[in-house]
């Protein structure tokens, strides 16, 4: 039997959000307008492909005390949040993929940071990240090259039968690697135009 | 005349030696009462303090903790009383038996999940009430679901960067930890790799590791050793495959027994689903029988001592 991975799960289709909405929406300037601008440039100048992907829900009626005997409730977790996660474990959990919440992934020698994602599948090959997400959480488990595609879900409640997913995905991953490994230093120039370099380099935080 | 004066005076002489003498014979056997009196005294104030220090060990990075009123028993001379340390797993999230865990006044050593609601508030009163505490590793299992495992777990995939930043994070947001053991775990607990990386961080902190021996292949012992890192392992679980509360007892019993045997001994119960209030009930209950049996609840910082 074929080992069944979360893009199976997953219907793919043509992006129906841009990403000024997506970033709005998931307040991803909320750690720093400098690293919006720079995923801006990276998904503009095409080293960050976005595509959408929608996940239709097997069960909608689980309950809190349910969803509470069998995952743990992260430190600032709001309920509403612990309710949307878990649900999505619920959904991997029934095709036999073991999930982790909390995980950091990023590549410490192209950024020296990383950053914490909602959920992780078990081999990396995916980080999915619910409700709000800094601009930094789309690019750095990405410098990771066993994370594949980095899902984010502005929109999702425990009530709703489908749960709409904006994918980013590395394009080739030597372009990707090359365009952010110079973007802790303050002096970066973009090496592909199409993005105001100026604003790219925008230090507010 | 004249002779007669000498010779009373010559009397007179001999009388004032003779009476120095005594008077310098009794200061002399006052003397030697003080002394005798200072020795039995500092003897007895030496004796009270060592068998206060024995009862009052201080933990790691927890200078603050003193020992619990209740758990003070006189040592019997010529004797070493066998030593059990009970380490009460998977406090952080569910309250079965928190509260009553808490407030057992015996030297209970809990363990304390990093990243969950309750980590940073039922450390902190663990040491309110003077137990030690240790951070309760989430690690990757190969039985049980995943999502039990619980945020941030430690799992084999990760680079060695990964688990010694992990690790620090989860020392960071447990307060007053004395050290670390192992939540599921049986694999990534066999791996040496990564038992080895969580292993330097517990050393650059100086705490001490608890194996708790999850899974069939416990590798930590040797790579601590080699370390130079205290470690102990875990010899009997209170509770987890019945909830009985004869069970439990019959656990503890056993736990006595390896400590009276070795000298010392370390058992492992749970708060939540696996044991909570009846593992609490049991301890309570199984006080009198160490008492009987002249066992000591220690810390675990304490076992080495």
């Amino acid at each position: 039997m074929k080992n069944l991975t979360f893009g199976d799960m997953l219907e793919f289709r043509e992006n129906t959000m841009t990403l000024d909405y997506i970033a709005e929406k998931s307040k991803a300037s909320s750690g720093g307008q400098r690293d919006l601008n720079f995923l801006k440039y990276l998904v503009d100048n095409n080293i960050l492909k976005l595509t959408e992907a929608v996940m239709k829900r097997s069960d909608v009626n689980l309950t809190d005390e349910c969803l509470l005997e069998h995952y743990k409730k992260m430190k600032y977790e709001s309920e509403r949040h612990f309710l949307c996660r878990t649900a999505i474990q619920e959904e991997l959990k029934k095709i036999g993929i073991a999930s982790f919440e909390g995980m950091g992934l990023g590549n410490m020698d192209i950024l020296r940071a990383n950053s914490t994602y909602d959920i992780t599948i078990e081999d990396f090959s995916a980080a999915i990240d619910i409700g709000l997400a800094p601009a930094r959480n789309y690019f750095r488990g990405l410098t990771d090259l066993r994370l594949r595609h980095y899902y984010i879900t502005p929109f999702f409640d425990e009530y709703m039968d489908e749960v709409i997913f904006n994918v980013f995905t590395r394009v080739d991953d030597n372009t990707f690697i090359g365009a952010v490994k110079d973007y802790v230093t303050n002096s970066y120039e973009a090496p592909i135009t199409g993005t105001n370099t100026e604003e790219f380099n925008d230090l507010t935080r | 005349m004249a002779i007669a004066v000498v010779y009373y005076l010559r009397r007179c002489f001999t009388n004032v030696i003779e009476m120095k003498i005594v008077i310098y014979f009794s200061s002399a056997v006052k003397k030697l009462i003080y002394f005798a009196v200072a020795v039995i005294i500092s003897s007895l104030i030496l004796f009270i303090n060592m068998d206060y220090f024995h009862e009052n060990n201080t933990i790691p990075g927890n200078s603050s903790v003193n020992s619990v009123p209740g758990d003070a028993k006189p040592s019997v001379a010529g004797t070493t009383r066998a030593k059990l340390a009970i380490i009460i797993d998977d406090f952080g999230q569910n309250r079965n038996g928190v509260a009553e865990m808490l407030s057992i006044k015996r030297n209970l050593t809990m363990a304390v999940m990093p990243f969950l609601t309750y980590t940073r508030t039922d450390a902190q009163t663990a040491h309110k009430n003077k137990h030690e505490v240790i951070v309760h590793l989430p690690m990757e299992s190969y039985k049980g679901e995943p999502a039990w495992v619980g945020p941030r777990p430690i799992i084999t995939t990760m680079k060695d960067f990964e688990i010694k930043k992990l690790v620090t994070d989860a020392f960071n947001d447990v307060p007053f930890a004395a050290g670390a053991n192992i939540h599921m775990g049986t694999k990534a607990g066999g791996d040496q790799r990564v038992i080895s990386d969580v292993l330097d961080v517990i050393k650059g902190r100086n705490l001490y590791f608890v194996d708790s021996r999850t899974g069939n292949t416990p590798v930590a012992r040797n790579i601590a050793k080699k370390k130079k890192i205290i470690c102990y392992e875990n010899d009997v679980f209170i509770d987890g495959k019945d909830q009985s509360l004869d069970y439990m007892k019959n656990q503890l019993k056993a736990a006595c027994e390896i400590a009276q045997k070795t000298g010392k001994a370390v058992a492992i119960g749970h708060v939540g689903a696996e044991g909570g209030k009846i593992t609490a009930q049991a301890i309570n209950e199984m006080l009198s029988y160490f008492d009987s049996k002249n066992i000591q609840l220690v810390f675990v910082s304490e076992l080495g001592k």
